[in-house]
């Protein structure tokens, strides 16, 4: 079941939602807002997935949910007006969580607002996309979007 | 991504998929696929090699089915891993395309 949770704290930092890397510069990586960074991120994600050592149904649900997050940035939202902006991409743990954090400074989106698509009968009357979300919300165990200074801030949590 | 094709029959083929069939696994198929759905009257799609399933490789597979449906074909699943499987759950796509557990169950759900 999705929740939506508050932050606690009342004015996160940068460093509350994306902590810096410390003595792994690899938990987090900056992608272009470019369809061709899919196969840098897929790359990090394998690295990252040993780093944690997570099991195989973890290292699936980390996979599936950001590919399709940033998939979905790229595709269908517009670039940032900054061409050098990009998409920061974190993961690791945090209280004990197995947590994603995925910022970008493209236009406001919250895919918690994104109602869940409408059963479809029949093969002819299915749409062709639209299912990267309802993915995203089913394998990760919790989902939270600020807007704040500018950029969506999109959390994910998973069970692991 | 790999992909290769066995004719089964006249009119009717399999594809044998390899591999994670995601934004750079489905780039890479496409427009093979989409020319195979195009030009027979039965695909079995041979996921038990496809590791992994996202948004982007469902939107290959559908195309291809929704292809085939138009020109009276059919295109059938066989034998996805359990997560791939659980993808096609949530998906929805479990009630679309049909679904083999082996090649002998495929043959006969596929056009003759």
């Amino acid at each position: 079941m999705m929740r939506r949770q508050a932050w606690s704290d009342t004015e996160p930092t940068r460093s509350r939602v994306m902590p810096p890397a410390r003595d792994d510069a690899d938990t987090a990586i900056d992608l272009r807002h470019d369809r061709s960074e899919m196969q840098r991120l897929s790359d990090w994600i394998d690295r990252r997935v040993v780093a944690l050592a997570l099991t195989h149904a973890g290292a699936h649900a980390v996979r599936l949910c950001l590919e399709e997050a940033v998939l979905n940035i790229i595709m269908h939202n517009a670039p940032p007006a900054d061409p050098a902006a990009t998409i920061r991409v974190w993961l690791g743990r945090s209280d004990g969580r197995l947590t994603a954090r995925i910022e970008d400074a493209c236009a406001p989106f919250d895919p918690l607002d994104v109602p869940a698509p409408a059963k479809v009968e029949n093969l002819a009357a299915a749409p062709i996309g639209g299912l990267g979300i309802p993915l995203m919300r089913h394998f990760s165990s919790a989902m939270e979007y600020r807007r704040e200074h500018g950029m969506n801030r999109l959390v994910l949590q998973f069970d692991d | 991504m790999d992909m290769r094709t066995e004719t089964i029959r006249p009119g009717v083929v399999t594809v044998v998929l390899v591999g994670r069939l995601d934004v750079m696994g489905a780039g890479k198929i496409d427009l093979q696929f989409n020319a195979i759905a195009g030009s027979h009257r039965g695909v079995i799609v041979d996921m038990a090699g496809v590791e992994f399933l996202a948004s982007m490789g469902i939107r290959t597979l559908l195309i291809g089915a929704k292809t085939m449906q138009r020109r009276g074909g059919s295109l059938v699943l066989v034998a996805p891993q359990p997560e791939v499987l659980k993808v096609l759950e949530v998906t929805g796509v479990l009630d679309l395309l049909p679904i083999a557990a082996s090649h002998d169950e495929a043959s006969g759900l596929v056009g003759h």
